[in-house]
């Protein structure tokens, strides 16, 4: 009898649990969602200063998810952005690689993620050394960053958007 | 104890990182700077006030056997619904501070209020508690936050992570380095240990020394006192 009162206490707590988090998740989700895009535009805007307008596709890759068709106010191809993510023992990386249209890398960025901040700050120039580089030839990695885990996400998406934008390119 | 007397304690007498070593976690993970630090603050106050109310209101109708993981249910939930609203009114807090929000869940000092305390009081006893308890565990962050923030950088900044509208500097030390060479910034000559972990090691140990030093003498000063007496 005390075992079923305790199963029912708690199974009690736990639906009361389950409707507050629900109230909170229904009232916050369409703001987060806001500021997930928000932040994604701006970063596009970073990499692109003369976007005007853009168009998304979605992609079935095991890295990329999305490509951002991205065209300036005469409508001229800037160059394509691909959405990459990745799960790693500390938590999820969403980042944004973009190709120009001569196959250049012009800005690889995070857009969010659950690794430690203070890991992945660490890996900034580590980042920054993907720009410039040709998508045509292989893209070497240098694992030794003090945030491996991190950085390998990062490459493993630099690396799935370069093969996805060669295979679009063949095509 | 006076409803003053329990808000008070947490502050000074109780601090829960300088007296009770709890919640330590955080206090080491996220004090880079001030700000962060009392972000991370304002959650802990939130959560700790809901989550004593709550079982301060349910403890009774709670059996032995399923306290503890009762306790957690409604701590996580408060937990969460802070995460939620963290993204959803300050993205920038909610990265700097990644998974040490939902570590809150595990802090020691939201759980050991609620069992010491919490569950054998009433609500409004209990809400002040959480209240006073998270104030001093706020407070105990920032300073560790400023030491760090300081030394790193040579100044406190605001509107970084927290939404206040705009971004400037609360303090620097600027002028000390213009007092010798206007071309410099104190920026230049920040101490980055202090940005990193063990930077945060070294600050809470010399306060924890500090307060440690302090007792001692006056201790040393009332049982001087004592002996002249006798």
């Amino acid at each position: 009898m005390d075992k079923i009162k305790s199963a029912v206490v708690l199974m009690l707590v736990g639906v009361c649990s389950g409707l507050l988090i629900f109230l909170a998740y229904s009232f916050t989700a369409p703001i987060i969602e806001d500021n997930k895009n928000d932040n994604e535009k701006s970063t596009i805007e970073e990499i692109y200063p003369d976007i005007d307008n853009f168009n998304k596709e979605d992609i079935d890759n095991t890295y990329i998810v999305e490509v951002t068709y991205v065209y300036d106010k005469d409508s001229n191809l800037l160059g394509y952005v691909y959405k990459g993510s990745d799960t790693n023992n500390y938590g999820d990386m969403t980042i944004f690689v973009a190709i120009g249209t001569d196959n250049i890398i012009d800005g690889v960025e995070i857009v969010s993620t659950g690794n430690t901040s203070t890991f992945v700050n660490k890996i900034g120039s580590n980042v920054d050394a993907f720009v410039g580089l040709d998508v045509s030839a292989s893209i070497e990695a240098d694992t030794g960053t003090g945030a491996t885990y991190s950085y390998t996400s990062i490459y493993n998406i630099v690396n799935a958007a370069s093969s996805v934008h060669m295979n679009m390119e063949d095509e | 104890m006076t409803k003053k007397e329990n808000f008070l304690k947490g502050f000074i007498k109780e601090n829960p990182i300088f007296v009770y070593l709890l919640g330590m976690c955080p206090a080491l993970a996220v004090t880079s700077t001030l700000e962060s630090a009392l972000g991370m603050g304002i959650l802990v106050i939130f959560v700790l006030i809901c989550s004593n109310t709550v079982i301060s209101l349910i403890s009774k109708y709670i059996p032995i056997d399923v306290k503890v993981p009762a306790y957690i249910v409604i701590i996580a939930t408060f937990v969460t619904i802070v995460r939620f609203f963290v993204e959803a009114y300050a993205p920038d807090l909610a990265i700097t501070l990644g998974v040490f929000i939902p570590l809150i869940v595990v802090n020691c000092l939201i759980l050991g209020r609620a069992e010491s305390f919490a569950s054998k009081n009433n609500v409004v006893d209990s809400a002040i508690d959480g209240l006073g308890m998270g104030l001093g565990f706020t407070f105990a962050l920032c300073i560790v936050g400023a030491i760090r923030e300081l030394l790193a950088t040579g100044g406190l900044k605001y509107g970084v992570y927290l939404p206040f509208g705009k971004t400037g500097n609360l303090f620097t030390l600027d002028w000390i380095i213009n007092i010798f060479d206007k071309d410099f910034t104190i920026s230049d000559y920040g101490i980055g240990l202090f940005a990193s972990p063990a930077g945060a090691f070294i600050t809470i140990g010399l306060i924890l020394a500090t307060i440690n030093l302090y007792r001692k003498m006056k201790l040393n000063k009332e049982t001087k006192v004592k002996e002249s007496e006798a």
